[in-house]
């Protein structure tokens, strides 16, 4: 773990201003949201409560300063927007009042920064922000960022260009930020995810002290959160970013959903409440559509089982049992699934510890905290039946409301929560003698420390980066030296995550999926297996006026033997020993 | 008259006022074009030591040899942060090159640099220099063992299992221009499938998100 850190604070150092800046912000946004939670709660939370709760919320009120921004820059031109956006966002900096913090804070403080040098170890090693998503999401962004230096813009601009709707929110954000402090955007996407994922386990420390009263349980169930479970880290190596943006949205409309059902609120601080929880709802939708399920199914599943309170015990343990037989059956299905099983496989193979740890505590959490562990293990059961049934919509195809990726991601949030409940529970019952207590979180927080040791990898797979050095390289090659007008030929493959994709949907599968949004050249994309030394084939990249043949650092790129045997028809005009570029020849 | 000039004050203090006034001014113009006008002596700063590259690289360092459509030879380097713009020089025993270098613009700690070919084999000495004054950065020895071959393997040895598909003589594929976006969708598919005489083309997919 040591050399982790090592690579955590070189890179802190070599970020240092963009970290800097984006803390400033997420401190920007922790302030305001703490006055508007003070404005609605008053004294109803401790100080630990209120720090964790306001910080969880960070991206609300900073959503909104962009929109402002953005409207300002559109109305009232740069400059004065710019003034404008300034000075909002120094008036709350001024509010600051220094006193002495608590010791809880200081851990909690402690434990975001350790957090922090962890996550940014990734960065030692990712050159590029990981697998075809974030190829699109580059590309957004470019959009967006144009949107702001188009002087000219105009709504019929923006309905001409931007032909479909994907993760808007966390796109806008992340341009305007880009915009405004004038980041490097590859770099901003990297960073940005590892701040988001550092900050992400604050909101369980809300969420467990409220329900069981305990800093230690609540300290514990923060740790796990962000190093128990290979999610939601390992979503960067899928480049992930808006649904990670999202889980800090989820997760904060959560704990005020707790609150709502926990506290009764002043009768005039209860339309501010409701207010704020529409606009979080709102906001994390824009991020990510998919969260609207998820807030559908937690507010369909609290009735439920509140309705489930009021059954005798013999009907609740009943119940319990249906459930867990559901959950084995939809487990054995998963499994038989080769799309599916990957969400079994995933957690199995990376998390196996952790999922002893669950299991281990799952009776004492059903044991002291029944109906929310019911609550937790049927949310999970929900989230995997909604990968069975297909949904055609608009112009997007047969979809699943939820997908693999998806919940697979999502799965971490009860897990770690039973094992904070259990956690709790068990402590509970064994209070005599007092030394067991001490024994117990003492395996319990070692276990956390040998997890991090032994298992988890802060580092990039290897599954998923598509892109080496060589493959920058050739990209500023190509980028420097072909006409705006090349096409060029890049692999793919299908795209299958959900299985009810058609076959003609493809992905690309290697660097090549970067030379249109970095440079806005035309890419097509072909078959990995594509046969190079037949003749048809030659001429059909003729007849389609490839001019350029992309063979990226990936195993599944095409296959350059076959491009290399055949010199008058492929020219080799850039070779490194993992990527090659090859000029189509020989066309008649 | 001098006298009566030192005991006036208020005409001692508008004299000194003026004459810093005037004065500062042309200090400052003068040490300005002075400056200008001094050839930049080579500092003090010691040169790097350039190597190939390890597996997490800090300093600058040569990550991998490879060539071009001419035939000329591309050397790939990874930088620090924040390097002035340079050139290569090369010396090699039929004598001295200039390697032009092109920073990436998307990842600040890349560059090529094309220049004249190196043959197998070949012991040269690269010294980087920066392009404004010519200042010596780095200098190293390389023996070019290898061309094509990158100075460390990274990333290739495990990969998102693939079933391989069997070979056929002749196989359909589909080109699927993406013009605005990479990201397949389904809605901007143009693709045209080709041969259509083919029956056994379809390859087992693996799923996505390993």
């Amino acid at each position: 773990m040591i050399h982790v850190l090592q690579d955590g604070f070189l890179t802190f150092q070599n970020h240092f201003w963009l970290i800097i800046c984006i803390y400033l912000v997420i401190l920007w946004g922790q302030i305001v949201m703490q006055y508007m939670l003070s404005k609605i709660f008053a004294n109803q939370f401790t100080e630990d409560e209120y720090f964790a709760l306001s910080l969880s919320g960070w991206i609300f009120p900073v959503f909104v300063w962009a929109g402002i921004y953005f409207l300002l820059n559109i109305l009232l031109g740069k400059i004065i927007a710019g003034i404008i956006s300034t000075i909002i966002f120094i008036i709350p900096f001024f509010s600051i009042k220094f006193k002495k913090i608590s010791p809880m804070i200081f851990y909690l403080s402690l434990f975001l920064l350790l957090s922090l040098f962890l996550r940014l170890a990734l960065l030692e090693q990712a050159i590029f922000p990981s697998y075809f998503d974030s190829a699109e999401h580059y590309r957004v962004i470019q959009y967006f960022l144009s949107m702001y230096q188009n002087e000219s813009w105009s709504v019929n601009w923006f309905m001409l260009n931007y032909n479909y709707y994907y993760h808007t929110g966390y796109h806008f954000l992340s341009a305007t930020l880009i915009y405004l402090f004038r980041f490097n955007e590859i770099s901003f996407m990297l960073v940005f995810g590892q701040i988001l994922l550092a900050l992400l386990p604050i909101s369980f420390f809300f969420l467990l002290k409220q329900i069981t009263g305990s800093n230690t349980i609540a300290f514990f169930t923060c740790l796990i959160a962000g190093f128990g479970f290979h999610m939601p880290a390992y979503l960067i190596n899928w480049g992930k970013y808006p649904a990670l943006l999202s889980l800090v949205g989820v997760q904060f409309v959560i704990c005020l959903g707790y609150i709502l059902i926990k506290y009764s609120v002043v009768q005039s601080s209860k339309s501010k409440l409701y207010l704020l929880v529409c606009l979080s709802v709102f906001i994390t939708a824009l991020i990510h559509t998919r969260t609207l399920i998820i807030f559908a199914l937690v507010t369909v599943l609290f009735f439920v089982s509140y309705q489930t309170k009021k059954l005798s015990i013999r009907s609740q343990y009943l119940s319990l049992l249906l459930l867990f037989v559901f959950l084995g059956i939809e487990f054995f299905y998963i499994f038989q699934s080769p799309v599916l099983s990957l969400l079994l496989t995933g957690y199995t193979q990376r998390d196996l510890w952790s999922l002893i740890l669950v299991l281990l505590l799952i009776p004492f959490s059903i044991k002291s905290f029944p109906n929310l562990t019911f609550f937790l293990l049927t949310i999970l059961c929900l989230f995997m039946s909604l990968l069975f049934f297909p949904v055609s919509l608009f112009d997007y195809g047969t979809q699943t409301l939820l997908d693999r990726p998806f919940v697979q991601i999502l799965a971490y949030f009860p897990l770690s929560i039973i094992i904070g409940l259990g956690f709790a529970s068990l402590l509970f019952t064994l209070q005599q003698p007092p030394y067991i207590r001490s024994l117990i979180n003492f395996v319990m927080f070692s276990f956390i420390f040998l997890n991090l040791n032994f298992n988890y990898n802060f580092y990039p797979s290897d599954c998923c980066q598509l892109v080496s050095r060589d493959d920058v390289s050739a990209l500023s090659w190509i980028g420097n030296n072909l006409p705006d007008n090349t096409k060029v030929l890049i692999p793919s493959n299908r795209l299958y995550v959900t299985a009810y994709e058609s076959t003609q949907t493809q992905a690309g599968v290697d660097a090549g999926i970067w030379i249109t949004p970095l440079f806005g050249k035309d890419t097509i994309l072909s078959s990995t297996e594509t046969n190079f030394e037949i003749e048809s084939v030659h001429m059909l990249l003729c007849s389609k006026s490839i001019q350029y043949i992309y063979i990226g650092s990936m195993p599944q790129s095409f296959n350059q033997i076959s491009l290399a045997s055949h010199p008058n028809w492929y020219d080799p005009v850039f070779l490194l020993p993992k990527t090659q570029v090859y000029e189509l020849i020989g066309c008649q | 008259m001098l006298s009566k000039l030192t005991s006036n004050q208020k005409m001692l203090l508008g004299i000194s006022g003026l004459i810093l006034l005037i004065g500062i001014p042309i200090c400052i113009a003068s040490i300005l074009l002075i400056k200008s006008q001094l050839v930049p002596q080579p500092t003090s700063v010691p040169i790097l030591d350039i190597t190939y590259c390890g597996a997490n690289p800090q300093d600058i360092c040569v990550y991998s040899f490879g060539r071009d459509g001419a035939g000329d030879t591309i050397i790939t380097l990874f930088l620090p942060k924040d390097l002035q713009d340079f050139y290569l020089k090369i010396n090699k025993i039929s004598g001295e090159a200039l390697y032009e270098c092109e920073k990436n613009k998307v990842i600040e700690n890349s560059a090529y640099c094309i220049g004249e070919a190196l043959l197998l084999g070949e012991q040269i000495e690269i010294t980087i220099l920066s392009i404004d004054g010519d200042i010596p950065i780095a200098y190293g020895k390389f023996a070019v063992t290898a061309i094509l071959i990158s100075s460390q393997n990274q990333d290739s040895s495990s990969l998102p299992a693939q079933t391989p598909s069997p070979v056929s003589a002749t196989k359909t594929f589909t080109l699927t221009p993406t013009p605005n976006s990479s990201y397949p969708n389904e809605t901007d598919n143009t693709s045209t499938p080709t041969n259509e005489s083919d029956a056994s083309t379809s390859s087992t997919s693996y799923p996505n998100y390993p």
